[in-house]
């Protein structure tokens, strides 16, 4: 997007008047404009207070139905790294990689994703410490290598140490606008979200995954843009974690 | 392997302080939003108790300002609280206030419900909607005690009549800038600048700074 007025954008986002294309356009262009980020903060702190101008005593029955479903809800994990950094590194095979080769383009992964956060201008120091967690999983010894085939085309790999793991997806097929590939871990407890990639309209993907233990899946599924809660859809490729 | 957890911080307690190992010049002021959003991602359930407290009166405002419909208002504000809970580990103080995230995310919900609500043909809520051009109408059960209602009204009053209106539509009435453009009958470009200058004049008339 590169309309020179679409910082005017700023109010109609902060009042959630954009129509979703225009909202994700102008997200985009909120990581390359600082100024922009910082309006919008404000902006937003605006629009709350208008929020608060218009509280109204929300029913008693709700406070005791919320306290009570929250004791059944899982918080999600703290994670927020990746959401499909297309950065033009060269296509890896999906099948086992020789160890010394997925060390370097681990490396070389770490170093875009600083590079990519810093440019962004935001969040450099958990970029940083994000970069420097996918060094250790890469120049673990005891890492994993594991891939597998997508089934509506494209490969996926994961490379696994200590709960941690690197999720890179290549070749997928382009997705409609209104979807997305969403990744989560899979165990007898269910399905966690890990988010969703790309706005399903890169094939190129890649996350950074927690809390992963030997005996998990990790799944890919098609969803809607936004992400669901759970899956909605059979997933088009999983990958059984083992021995990391 | 070994599964990764977070240092569980909820065990460290405040209450091991003894009393009189506690400040005394330090009055004992209510835990602010973000301080209890930032003890809810630990964990905490009864920080989250307080946080209810807070914000639910403003987000299920807000929800049933733009959707109206007091069942289908009380259903996604049940949604917005529990996704508090469920997200408060993502929430980032860098990136804005806590009242203003967990407002953010109340605004899209019904946001969302609207627009999902007019792609399957149901007219009714837009309909009524139309009627709803100036921000603030008489509702009964409003809460009055705020404010921060008087001086949003006040601020509301400064700005421009196409500013006000094209601000209350767009945020209250839930409707697109180019639905706003439609509905006021007016060009695209001008309600951009007008929704943008508009909450500028707010932010200053509000002293909002971040």
């Amino acid at each position: 997007m590169t309309d020179p007025e679409i910082h005017l954008l700023s109010g109609a986002y902060a009042a959630d008047a954009l129509p979703d294309d225009e909202r994700g356009a102008f997200e985009e262009h909120l990581r390359d404009c600082p100024t922009c980020a910082h309006e919008v903060r404000e902006l937003t702190e605006t629009t709350s207070r208008l929020a608060i101008a218009v509280s109204q005593t929300a029913p008693a029955r709700l406070r005791a139905r919320v306290l009570r479903e929250i004791e059944m809800v899982r918080q999600e994990p703290p994670t927020d790294l990746p959401r499909g950094l297309d950065d033009g590194l060269p296509a890896q095979p999906w099948y086992r990689q020789p160890t010394g080769m997925a060390a370097s383009f681990l490396l070389v992964l770490s170093l875009a994703l600083a590079g990519v956060a810093v440019a962004a201008n935001r969040d450099a120091d958990r970029a940083e410490q994000n970069a420097a967690r996918i060094a250790a999983i890469a120049t673990d010894p005891d890492r994993v290598t594991l891939g597998e085939r997508v089934t509506t085309g494209g490969t996926a790999s994961i490379v696994a140490a200590d709960g941690e793991a690197i999720f890179r997806a290549d070749g997928l097929t382009v997705l409609p606008e209104d979807r997305g590939y969403q990744l989560w871990v899979m165990n007898e407890d269910g399905a966690r979200s890990v988010g969703v990639l790309g706005r399903g309209t890169s094939s190129h993907v890649e996350a950074f995954v927690t809390e992963v233990a030997s005996g998990d899946r990790i799944g890919l599924t098609v969803e809607p843009s936004e992400g669901s809660e759970s899956p909605t859809t059979d997933p088009v490729l999983q990958i059984a974690v083992s021995g990391a | 392997m070994t599964v990764i957890s977070r240092p569980d911080e909820t065990v460290v307690p405040m209450v091991s302080l003894r009393r009189s190992q506690r400040p005394v010049l330090v009055p004992d002021l209510p835990p602010t939003v973000d301080e209890l959003l930032q003890r809810v991602a630990r964990g905490d359930s009864p920080a989250f108790e307080l946080l209810y407290d807070e914000i639910a009166n403003s987000v299920f405002g807000v929800i049933r300002r733009v959707l109206h419909n007091p069942a289908q208002s009380e259903e996604v504000t049940q949604e917005v609280l529990i996704e508090v809970w469920r997200n408060a580990t993502r929430f980032d103080p860098e990136r804005g206030s806590a009242t203003s995230w967990i407002h953010t995310m109340a605004h899209r919900r019904a946001i969302d419900r609207v627009r999902s609500a007019q792609a399957s043909a149901d007219r009714d809520q837009r309909v009524a909607m139309r009627d709803h051009v100036t921000p603030y109408d008489d509702v009964a059960d409003q809460v009055e005690t705020h404010l921060e209602h008087q001086q949003v009204r006040r601020c509301l009053d400064s700005l421009t009549e196409l500013q006000r209106e094209s601000v209350g539509l767009a945020y209250y009435g839930g409707h697109t800038y180019r639905e706003v453009a439609e509905l006021l009958d007016v060009p695209l470009g001008t309600v951009k600048t007008r929704l943008r200058d508009g909450l500028i004049r707010l932010r200053d008339c509000l002293g909002v700074t971040r």
